[in-house]
């Protein structure tokens, strides 16, 4: 189907443990889906799983009628970007640069002036074009995963995974790549999933979500799924859910 | 900008390609391998100045097995290494050679005709191919240890052979000394030398037959560091007629450090050990000995060396000392001399090494005796 | 110099930065072409410029030489571009291997496969192991193999455990501390006349290089760069983050690692093999070039092998002209010339943005 990500029966093990099994789900293209569960509990491993980093041991995820898994790394690579979790850089390297690497899978050698284009572009609606030429290096950690989160859009994806983007980051920052992404999703539909252990977050910003726990998926949909039961049954923590000016938040009982 | 990068590969490529075109055929081309047949020959019409009557050679053998065609008789000649040197100025050739190595010339004294500005490069091993090209010596002569194969190749294209006689090589005295007197049609002198020293092996060698041979330890120059089969300098040791201690049962070791246990194990009669003035380059000698209270001091060491004052060698106080400089004298045949005298004392009453080292300075080197190369402990006490 | 908003400021900038890139670079290769030239004319024997493209010509016409050019032609000329090439190929070898394991402090040497090639080196001088002993064809031969055993020992190695970066580097220091072990031992116990050509192998010179050897060599030297030039991109995605990005974009390491990793030791090898062990270059041209032109590797290769040819090309003149007649060894010269060089950059960094 058109539109849809569809994800089936999806198993992943590490050794002889079965990490997690028949991970099922539907969801449209435009969502922002929020990957939930306690740490440990392979958030991180399903969206890599998504994204073929690690390969499955069973299932199919289909984008928009076409099988992710059956494509070569660059096909995928044109359809599906990753941010990655840690933004460790060991080698000099210029923003620009850097962010042109997402035309990697498009370009045969020397980035055309298409790719540079688009890449100028991104930056500018990322409001990054004042670093553009400074070392990633000398880039703050918020700074670094703007960065990155250019060059995952310089890539045309139609799906973007991104794992634990706010863990290091400050209040600010976090609010603003949360913001950042869900305008995509709005405005040019890209489908996102990230993997997030801030349920509060999760709930401002993300319109779906999956919960893991023990290996299974405990429950995937609106934010209706994020009951006190449930989230004391999956993280051990007694929790108040209150709304305020429409939003829902997550109160822990101390 | 690859296409650029990759044209410009291209072209240095191309480039390299071309110029070693040019090489090679400028070249009389020498063949890769350097194994025992195969000799590195410049055909005389491409490479000789137009002369009117062809040049004769001579084809002799060298310590490397090599057969190598040479120009007869040779006027010009470069040396490395100073044993050779003195090999050829024993012989009565000395006026053609007309550089040496820098090991060799730093003796200013021994070597004074050579000068250290003009040298042929530091050793045997460290060649300076462009000032040998500049000299033009029609052969260039190395031990066995230099880059005999780099050398051959590298001055083919010159027309400079490439010969290889070890100095140090005992075993090989015979055909060092025929060689040079051939090559250098000096035959008669190169004949007269061998005989000398080759009267003393055979007298050594007649004397000592049937008698029961006296253990010997044989030292360098470097504490610990014996003299083993394999080594350049073993064929010193056995002309002499000693045993080695170290000659059985070392099957690997060749001039490594020895196990100072084990020398005390093996009861050597005699110690015998080579010393060398500090302002020496390593592993070479001088005309000047060194001072008397270096020997002095070196058997002092010897002796208080622990637990060797157990050895019959330490009792009886029969520690021999040399100098590198001296001991190598006729492919160290003076060497031989002074070992087997030292051991063998009353087997050996007509051989007086000190009057062999006469001889090889000045009747062979033509330089003035000097003393003070060789002491025993005894003599150092007195 | 920092851009204003805007995308068309960003577009121009790349523009004239790429094109300084590109400047700088022929103008490395201009430079090392001059000093080629005037460091030939240089030497014991007086020579000038005009004498080299005279020497060129009488070559080509198969004429008769003089000695003079004779020295140019077989022992100037090769030595001159066997330097070139060895700058070249061990600093490019350098930059991929820093690349692919996304280390700074891996070179050709510091993994082992220097060491390697000249413990194959003494094993044919020293037993006569292998094909063609005792021949220098055959000492070349031997250190291609033990150059690419070692790689095969490092990389099957890390295989077991997934091919990962460290593992390449950690197994590769340990292999490196074998093989020269190895060699130290058989020097050990070499016979004297033997031993004397082994050390001498392992100090690095290129002193009697001649024009077969530069020609194995430049032909497996640049057929390698020109390899390498290609994964210049995936270089890029390697070096700048985690596996798993690399994979995210359509990249392959592993298979990354195994060619470029093969490369590399061939074009080490095939330096190596015929020079003896020449450190520092392989480590410290990478990172000279990578201070002065950024890090993206379409800029980085070429302009390591430039700085690296200049390196070697000065070093090797400096080695034979300072103290003459004595010639000193071009791997130490490269060292002392190199690390101030190195030093210098290290400390104007700090003051950089």
């Amino acid at each position: 189907m058109i539109g849809v990500l569809q994800v089936k029966n999806l198993c992943q093990r590490y050794g002889k443990t079965t990490v997690f099994s028949e991970v099922s789900f539907e969801l449209p293209t435009g969502s922002f889906l929020a990957l939930l569960g306690p740490n440990g509990t392979g958030k991180t491993t399903l969206l890599k799983s998504i994204g073929m980093m690690f390969f499955p041991e069973k299932g199919t995820c289909v984008l928009d009628d076409e099988d992710l898994f059956a494509m070569t790394a660059p096909q995928r690579a044109r359809r599906m970007a990753y941010l990655p979790q840690s933004t460790h850089a060991p080698f000099p390297m210029q923003v620009i640069e850097a962010v042109l690497l997402g035309r990697f899978p498009y370009t045969a050698f020397v980035p055309k002036q298409a790719d540079r284009e688009k890449a100028a572009q991104v930056l500018e609606r990322l409001g990054l074009s004042a670093l553009a030429f400074r070392d990633l290096s000398h880039l703050s950690g918020g700074e670094r995963q703007q960065v990155f989160l250019a060059r995952a859009l310089v890539q045309n994806p139609r799906l973007l995974l991104l794992d634990e983007p706010t863990s290091n980051l400050d209040l600010k920052n976090q609010l603003q790549t949360m913001q950042t992404v869900r305008s995509l999703c709005a405005e040019e539909g890209l489908t996102a999933i990230a993997a997030i252990h801030d349920l509060n977050l999760a709930a401002m910003f993300c319109d779906h979500f999956l919960i893991l726990h023990q290996g299974r998926l405990s429950a995937f949909g609106g934010e209706e799924v994020l009951t006190p039961e449930l989230i004391h049954e999956v993280y051990g923590v007694a929790v108040e859910k209150l709304r305020y000016g429409g939003r829902p938040f997550i109160l822990p009982c101390i | 900008m690859n296409k650029t990068i990759q044209r410009f590969f291209c072209l240095a490529l191309a480039l390299t390609l071309l110029l070693s075109a040019c090489g090679g055929t400028a070249s009389s081309a020498a063949p890769a391998s350097a194994a025992a047949p195969a000799s590195s020959e410049a055909p005389v019409s491409s490479e000789a100045p137009a002369e009117p009557a062809k040049p004769s050679t001579i084809t002799l053998t060298d310590n490397a097995g090599r057969t190598v065609e040479l120009p007869y008789p040779v006027e010009t000649a470069v040396v490395a290494n100073r044993y050779n040197s003195e090999l050829i100025r024993a012989c009565g050739a000395i006026d053609k050679v007309i550089s040496v190595d820098t090991n060799t010339a730093q003796d200013r004294v021994y070597w004074g005709m050579f000068d250290p500005e003009n040298v042929i490069g530091k050793s045997q091993t460290a060649l300076d191919y462009e000032k040998i090209a500049e000299l033009a010596p029609q052969v260039l002569i190395l031990p066995a240890n230099g880059s005999v194969d780099e050398a051959e190749k590298t001055l083919a294209p010159f027309g400079i052979k490439v010969f290889v006689i070890s100095g140090y090589d005992t075993l090989d005295f015979k055909n060092q000394c025929e060689n040079i007197g051939k090559m250098f049609n000096v035959e008669e002198s190169a004949q007269k030398f061998y005989n000398y020293f080759n009267d003393i092996e055979e007298y050594i060698a007649k004397q000592l037959e049937g008698q029961p041979k006296r253990r010997v330890y044989l030292e360098s120059t470097t504490d610990y560091s014996t003299i083993a089969p394999g080594n350049a300098m073993y064929g010193m040791s056995e002309v002499s007629g000693i045993y080695n201690i170290f000659s059985e049962n070392i099957e690997t070791v060749k001039t490594s450090e020895v196990d100072p246990e084990e020398v005390i194990a093996r009861e050597p009669d005699c110690i015998v050990k080579l010393i060398t003035p500090a302002q020496a380059l390593s592993g070479t000698g001088l005309y000047e000995p060194p001072e008397k209270q270096q020997f002095i001091d070196t058997v002092a060491e010897i002796k208080a060396r622990p637990g060797w004052d157990a050895t019959p060698a330490v009792k009886n106080d029969e520690i021999y000392i040399m100098t590198q400089f001296s001991h190598g004298g006729a492919s160290k045949l003076v060497g031989s001399a002074y070992i087997a005298k030292w051991v063998y004392p009353d087997l050996l009453p007509d051989l007086d090494p000190h009057e062999v080292f006469r001889a090889w300075m000045e009747d062979f080197q033509g330089f003035q005796n000097i003393e003070g190369h060789f002491y025993s402990a005894a003599e150092l006490a007195a | 110099m920092s851009p204003k908003d805007g995308a068309a400021e960003i577009l121009r900038e790349y523009d004239s930065r790429r094109a300084k890139g590109l400047f700088l670079i022929l103008g490395g290769l201009a430079l090392t072409l001059v000093l080629a030239v005037w460091f030939t004319a240089l030497g014991a024997i007086d020579t000038g410029w005009s004498d080299i493209l005279h020497t060129l010509r009488a070559a080509a016409a198969g004429q008769e030489l003089d000695t003079g050019q004779k020295v140019i032609l077989h022992l100037r000329l090769p030595r001159v571009t066997m330097a070139i090439l060895a700058g070249a190929g061990l600093s490019v070898s350098g930059a991929a291997m820093q690349g692919i394991t996304r280390n700074p402090l891996v070179s050709p040497f510091t993994i082992g496969v220097s060491n390697a090639a000249a413990f194959g080196a003494t094993l044919s001088i020293v037993f006569g192991v292998g094909l063609f002993p005792g021949t220098q064809a055959g000492t070349v031969l031997m250190a291609f193999l033990t150059a690419f055993l070692c790689a095969a020992l490092v990389y099957l190695v890390s295989l077991r455990v997934g091919l990962s970066p460290q593992t390449l580097v950690l197994t590769g220091i340990a292999v490196n501390y074998l093989f020269s072990a190895a060699t130290s031992l058989i020097q050990y116990f070499a016979d004297e006349h033997r031993l004397a050509a082994a050390v001498a192998w392992a100090f690095g010179s290129f002193n009697g290089v001649e024009w077969s050897e530069v020609s194995v060599s430049a032909v497996v030297v640049a057929a390698s760069c020109a390899l390498l030039y290609r994964y210049a991109p995936a270089l890029d995605l390697l070096s700048s983050g985690d596996d798993e990005v690399a994979r995210s974009l359509g990249a392959d390491p592993n298979r990354v690692r195994v060619a470029t990793g093969a490369l590399s030791v061939l074009a080490t090898a095939a330096i190596i093999s015929f020079t003896g062990v020449i450190g520092f270059l392989g480590l410290a041209g990478p990172h000279i070039a990578r201070m002065l032109l950024g890090g993206s590797h379409r800029r980085l290769l070429p302009f390591s092998a430039v700085v690296g040819a200049l390196l070697a090309l000065i070093a090797d003149t400096i080695g034979r002209m300072i103290l003459a007649p004595v010639m000193l060894p071009v791997g130490i010269v490269v060292s002392f010339l190199g690390v101030p060089i190195f030093v210098n950059l290290i400390l104007s960094q700090r003051k950089g943005a």
